[in-house]
C-alpha cells in the first residue's frame, strides 16, 4: 500500500516533467531555432522538429506508462 | 461520378452503422459484457476533440500559416502527459461524488452552489453553439461541394441552401434523434452511455482512415513523396507552409487554450470524466490520444502544399482536403473523406448536445423547479427536460448557422469556443489543488472573465457577421478609441485571440484569487475544498450533520427524482419502510446518488427540504483545514496512542500495584503508619493512580470522535477488534447496522460501560471468547459475556472491579446493569436502557 502510493507519486512526479520537457520544446524560445524557413530532407525544417519533439514526447509518456504497469 | 444520391445513400448508410454501433454497446452494456472497458476506447473517444473544423480547417490554416495549425494539438499533448495528475484527480472527485457535468463539478468544488452551476452552464451554452454550428456548416458546405463533381465549387460561391434541401438540417435531426435514443436513454445516476462512446470510438478511427488515406494517395499517388511535394512547392514560392506562421505570441497563447480544451470543452468532460470507467484508462490516453492527433496531422501540411500548387493561393483552402482528390478525379477518396469528415461532425455535434442537455437541465432547470416549490415526481420530468434540451441546442446550432453561416466570422468561432471554455481553468485547476478558492472568488472570476469574453471576441464576431455595427469595432463605443474591443487601451500588435485571452485571463485569476482571499468562506465551501483537494489520500468525510430523517423519507426523495427501480437498487438491502433514523453514512449514501441524477446543488436541496441544513463546526473546518492530510494526521495519533498504551500506561500501572506491594510490606513489618516512610508511600500511590487516570483520559482524546463519528455499534466493533488483537482473545461483536437513536451522552456511556466489562473480562477471568450483543428492542440492552472464569457478584468487593463506576454510569442516563457469574462458570453483564429513559433523555437533549 505504501509502497504502491510512492510508486504513484514518482510516476505523477515523472509524467509532469514529461509534460514540462513538451512546454520546453514546443514553445519560443528553443522552436524558433528551427524556425527559419530551411527544409531537412525536403520537409519543412519547422515542421519536421516540431514532429520530431512531439514524437519523443509522445514516447517519453508512453515508457513511463508502461514502466509503471 | 458522384451523384448526390449516392452521397444521400452513403451519408445515411453511414449513420445507420453508427446506429447499429451505438445499439450494440447499449446491449453488451446492458447484459454485463461491456466492450468499453478498454483503455483503447477511451483513448479514441478523446479524440473526439478533432472536430470537422480541424479536419479541414486544418489544411486552411496550414495554407496560410504553415505549421501554426499544430498548436491546436500540441497544447493537448502537454495537458494530457499531465493527466495523471490532472484528469486522473478529476474523475476520481467526479465518481466519487457522482457529478456528472463540469458545472456541477465546479458547483459542488464551491459548496454545491446553485447560482454558480447556472453560470457554469450559461457560459458554456453561450461559447459552444457557434462550435455546433460550425460543425453543421462543415456538413452542409462538403455535401454541396461533393454532390457537384466533377465540378470544383468554391465554397464561397455557394448560395445559402434553401431550408428544406439543406443536408444540415437533417444531419441534426437525424443526430437528435441519435442522441436522445443513445445519450438519454434512462436516468441513470451515472450518467454513463456505453453505446455513445463505442459510437464515438468508432467515429474517430472513421475519420483518422479517411483522413491518412487522403493524405497518402495525395503525397504518393499525385505526387512522389514529400520531398517533391515540398520542393516544387518551394519553386512555386508558397513559402508560408515553411514557417510558423502565426507571431510567436500567437503560437503561445494557442497552446495554452487548447491545453485547457482538451479538458473543459463539454465534449471532452463527457467522453474524458463522465463517460469514463477505469481511472487506469487515462495511462493509456496520455500516450494514444496524442498519437492519435500526431497522426491526423501528419498529412496536414502535405495536402496544404497540394492544394496550393493545384489551386494556387487565391483558393479557399478550407475545402482543399475535399477538392483536391475530387480534381484529380479520385471519387472514391473524395467520398471517403466527406464521409470521414461527416464522422468528425457528428461525433462532435452528439457528445456536445449530450454535455449541454446534462448541464441545462441539471444545473438550471432542475434547481429552478426546486426553487419554485415545485414537488411533483422529478424523474420524468427530467428525462423530458433533457431531451428538450438537446433539441433546443441543436437547433439553435443550426439557426445560429443559418444566420452567421454565410460570413467567414463563423469560422473563426471555433477558436472563440476554445477561449470561453478556458475561462473555466482558474476555477476548475485552482479548485483541484487550492483550498483558498471559495465561492464568492469563482463567480466574479467567471463572470468578470466571461464579461471581457464576450466584449473582446464574442462582439467584434458579432460585428464581422454585420449584427453589431462596424464602427464600433473600430472606434469603439461612443467614439472612445480605448475601449476599442480588439484594443483595449490602444493595445496593438496582438491578434484578437491572445488580446483575449490577455485580458479575460487577467479579470478571471484576479478576481478569483483576490476575491477568494477576501473573502470569509461558508463551513460547506471549506469541507467540500478539502473533499475535492485531498482527494487522493482519501480524507475521512468531514462531520455534517443533518437533522434526523427516517430512511423511509429518504426513499421517497429518491423515487421522486429517480423512478421507483432506480431508487430501489440505490438502497439494496436496506429496510425501506423503516421509520428509523438514518445513519449520516445513508443519508450521505442518499445525497451522492440523488447529485448523479439532479446535479450536486439540487441534491443538497432536496435533501435539505427533508432533513435540514448540514451543519458543521468552526473549530472542526479549522482543525480539518490546518491538517494537510486527514488520514495522515489520524494514523499518527492512533499510533502515538497505542505506544503511549503500551509503555507509559503499563508502566503506571505497574507502579501502582509495587506501591500497593510496599505499601502492605511496611504496614506486615510493624511499620508506623502515620510515620513519615509510610504517608510518603500512601502519597506516592496516591499520585501515581492520578497519574494513570490522566494517562487513560489523554489516551481517549486522541481519538475523541470515534465514537461519534461511527456511532455506538460501529465504535464497539473497531474497538474489540484492536483490543481482540491486542490480547490475543476472540471477541464477536452482534449489532445491527444501522445507526441507534441514542443521544450522545448515551451512547458515550454505554460505550465506557462495553470497555470496562470487556477489560475487567480480558484482565480478572482470562477468556478466550468475548461475546458482544447490542439489541434495540424496547430500549437497547447489550450483553457482554466472557468464557473465563467468573466470580461470585455479591462477595466481590465494589472498588476491584469497575462494577460500581459501570453501574453509576448506567444510572446516570436512567438505566440498569444486571451481572450474572458464578465462579465456576461464566460471566454477563447486562446493560439495559428502557425504551422510555431513552426518549426523554432526548427531550432533554432538545
Amino acid at each position: 500500500m505504501r509502497r504502491g502510493a510512492g510508486d504513484d507519486g514518482r510516476f505523477t512526479g515523472l509524467t509532469v516533467l514529461a509534460a514540462a520537457a513538451g512546454f520546453v520544446l514546443f514553445l519560443p524560445p528553443l522552436l524558433t531555432v528551427a524556425d527559419g524557413g530551411g527544409t531537412v530532407a525536403g520537409v519543412p525544417a519547422v515542421a519536421a522538429y516540431l514532429f520530431g519533439a512531439w514524437l519523443a514526447v509522445i514516447a517519453l509518456v508512453a515508457v513511463l506508462v508502461r514502466r509503471s504497469g | 461520378m458522384l451523384g448526390t444520391w449516392l452521397v444521400i445513400g452513403v451519408s445515411v448508410a453511414y449513420l445507420g452503422v453508427l446506429f447499429a454501433i451505438a445499439f450494440y454497446g447499449d446491449r453488451r452494456a446492458d447484459e454485463g459484457r461491456s466492450i468499453i472497458g478498454r483503455g483503447t476506447i477511451y483513448a479514441l473517444s478523446l479524440a473526439v476533440y478533432a472536430t470537422s473544423w480541424t479536419y479541414y480547417g486544418s489544411v486552411g490554416r496550414a495554407a496560410s500559416s504553415g505549421v501554426g495549425y499544430l498548436s491546436i494539438y500540441l497544447g493537448p499533448t502537454i495537458m494530457l502527459a499531465l493527466g495523471w495528475l490532472v484528469l486522473r484527480r478529476i474523475i476520481h472527485i467526479s465518481h466519487r461524488h457522482r457529478i456528472t457535468s463540469l458545472a456541477d463539478f465546479v458547483s459542488a468544488r464551491y459548496g454545491k452552489s446553485v447560482r454558480l452551476g447556472g453560470l457554469i452552464a450559461a457560459i458554456a451554452v453561450v461559447g459552444v453553439v457557434p462550435y455546433i454550428a460550425l460543425q453543421l456548416k462543415a456538413v452542409s458546405t462538403t455535401f454541396e461541394i461533393i454532390r457537384r463533381a466533377p465540378r470544383i465549387t468554391q465554397s464561397s460561391a455557394l448560395d445559402q441552401v434553401p431550408l428544406f434541401e439543406d443536408t444540415a438540417l437533417y444531419v441534426a435531426l437525424l443526430l437528435a434523434g441519435f442522441t436522445i435514443l443513445f445519450g438519454t436513454r434512462h436516468l441513470d445516476a451515472t450518467e454513463r452511455h456505453e453505446g455513445m462512446v463505442t459510437a464515438i470510438a468508432f467515429e474517430s478511427v472513421v475519420k483518422l482512415v479517411a483522413f491518412v488515406a487522403a493524405g497518402i494517395t495525395v503525397t504518393w499517388g499525385l505526387y512522389s513523396g514529400f520531398g517533391d511535394l515540398f520542393g516544387q512547392a518551394a519553386r512555386a514560392g508558397h513559402t508560408s507552409l515553411f514557417t510558423l506562421g502565426d507571431s510567436t505570441g500567437t503560437w503561445v497563447w494557442l497552446n495554452v487554450l487548447s491545453l485547457f480544451a482538451i479538458v473543459l470543452l463539454p465534449r471532452q468532460w463527457q467522453v474524458g470524466v463522465v463517460e469514463n470507467v477505469d481511472e487506469r484508462h487515462v495511462r493509456q490516453a496520455m500516450w494514444m490520444t496524442p498519437l492519435y492527433m500526431l497522426l491526423i496531422s501528419v498529412f496536414v501540411l502535405p495536402i496544404a502544399a497540394a492544394g496550393l500548387l493545384r489551386f494556387g493561393s487565391g483558393a479557399e483552402a478550407d475545402t482543399f482536403v475535399l477538392t483536391v482528390p475530387m480534381a484529380a478525379g479520385l471519387d472514391a477518396v473524395a467520398l471517403l473523406v466527406f464521409v470521414g469528415g461527416l464522422s468528425a461532425a457528428t461525433g462532435m455535434i452528439i457528445v456536445e448536445t449530450v454535455a449541454l442537455s446534462t448541464m441545462v437541465s441539471n444545473s438550471i432547470v432542475v434547481p429552478m423547479l426546486l426553487r419554485r416549490g415545485y414537488s411533483g415526481r422529478l424523474a420524468k420530468l427530467i428525462l423530458l427536460t433533457r431531451r428538450t434540451s438537446i433539441v433546443a441546442v441543436m437547433l439553435l446550432g443550426y439557426a445560429y448557422f443559418r444566420l452567421a453561416g454565410e460570413s467567414a466570422a463563423l469560422v473563426s468561432m471555433g477558436l472563440i469556443s476554445f477561449a470561453a471554455v478556458a475561462q473555466f481553468a482558474p476555477a476548475v485547476i485552482g479548485g483541484l489543488f487550492w483550498k483558498g478558492g471559495t465561492r464568492d472568488g469563482v463567480m466574479t472570476g467567471l463572470a468578470g472573465g466571461f464579461a471581457v469574453w464576450t466584449y473582446t471576441l464574442l462582439l467584434p464576431n458579432f460585428a464581422a457577421t454585420g449584427w453589431v455595427p462596424r464602427g464600433f469595432l473600430d472606434h469603439g463605443p461612443f467614439g472612445v478609441e480605448a475601449l476599442r474591443p480588439e484594443h483595449l487601451l490602444g493595445i496593438t500588435g496582438m491578434d484578437n485571440i491572445s488580446h483575449g485571452m490577455f485580458w479575460s485571463m487577467l479579470v478571471n485569476v484576479g478576481c478569483y484569487v483576490g476575491v477568494s482571499l477576501m473573502s470569509r468562506p461558508q463551513p460547506r465551501e471549506q469541507a467540500q475544498a478539502v473533499l475535492f483537494v485531498d482527494a487522493l489520500h482519501d480524507p475521512s468525510r468531514p462531520r455534517l450533520w443533518r437533522d434526523r430523517v427516517s430512511v423511509q423519507a429518504l426513499h421517497e426523495v429518491l423515487v421522486r427524482s429517480m423512478g421507483h427501480r432506480a431508487a430501489a437498487k440505490a438502497l439494496e438491502g436496506i429496510d425501506l419502510q423503516s421509520e428509523k433514523d438514518a445513519d449520516a453514512d445513508l443519508v450521505h449514501h442518499v445525497e451522492t446518488v440523488l447529485a448523479g441524477a439532479v446535479g450536486a446543488a439540487s441534491a443538497r436541496m432536496m435533501l435539505t427540504s427533508v432533513a435540514g441544513e448540514e451543519q458543521l463546526g468552526v473549530e472542526e473546518v479549522m482543525e480539518m483545514l490546518g491538517e494537510a492530510s486527514q488520514v495522515a494526521a489520524l494514523e499518527e495519533r492512533h499510533r502515538l496512542a497505542r505506544e503511549l498504551h503500551d509503555s507509559v500506561s503499563q508502566a503506571l500501572f505497574s507502579m501502582t500495584l509495587h506501591t500497593r506491594a510496599v505499601e502492605l510490606a511496611l504496614q506486615k513489618q510493624g511499620g508506623d503508619p502515620d510515620g513519615p516512610v509510610a504517608r510518603g508511600i500512601t502519597e506516592l500511590r496516591s499520585l501515581t493512580q492520578d497519574a494513570l487516570a490522566e494517562m487513560r483520559a489523554s489516551l481517549f482524546q486522541l481519538r475523541p470522535d470515534a465514537l461519534r463519528e461511527d456511532g455506538l455499534a460501529e465504535a464497539i466493533r473497531k474497538q474489540s477488534a484492536a483490543i481482540a488483537s491486542r490480547e490475543g482473545v476472540v471477541i464477536a461483536v452482534d449489532a445491527p447496522g444501522y445507526r441507534l437513536s441514542l443521544d450522545d451522552r448515551a451512547e458515550e456511556e454505554l460505550f465506557r460501560v462495553v470497555q470496562e466489562a470487556v477489560h475487567n473480562a480480558i484482565k480478572h477471568a482470562g477468556p478466550s471468547r468475548i461475546d458482544i450483543t447490542l439489541v434495540e428492542e424496547d430500549g437497547v440492552t447489550i450483553e457482554v459475556t466472557d468464557d473465563g472464569t467468573g466470580f461470585d457478584p455479591a462477595a466481590v468487593s465494589s472498588s476491584g472491579m469497575g462494577l460500581v463506576s459501570m453501574r453509576e454510569r448506567m444510572k446516570r442516563i436512567g438505566g440498569g446493569l444486571v451481572i450474572a457469574s458464578t465462579p465456576a462458570g461464566s460471566t454477563t453483564i447486562r446493560a439495559v436502557l428502557p425504551p422510555e429513559t431513552r426518549t426523554a433523555q432526548a427531550g432533554d437533549q432538545r
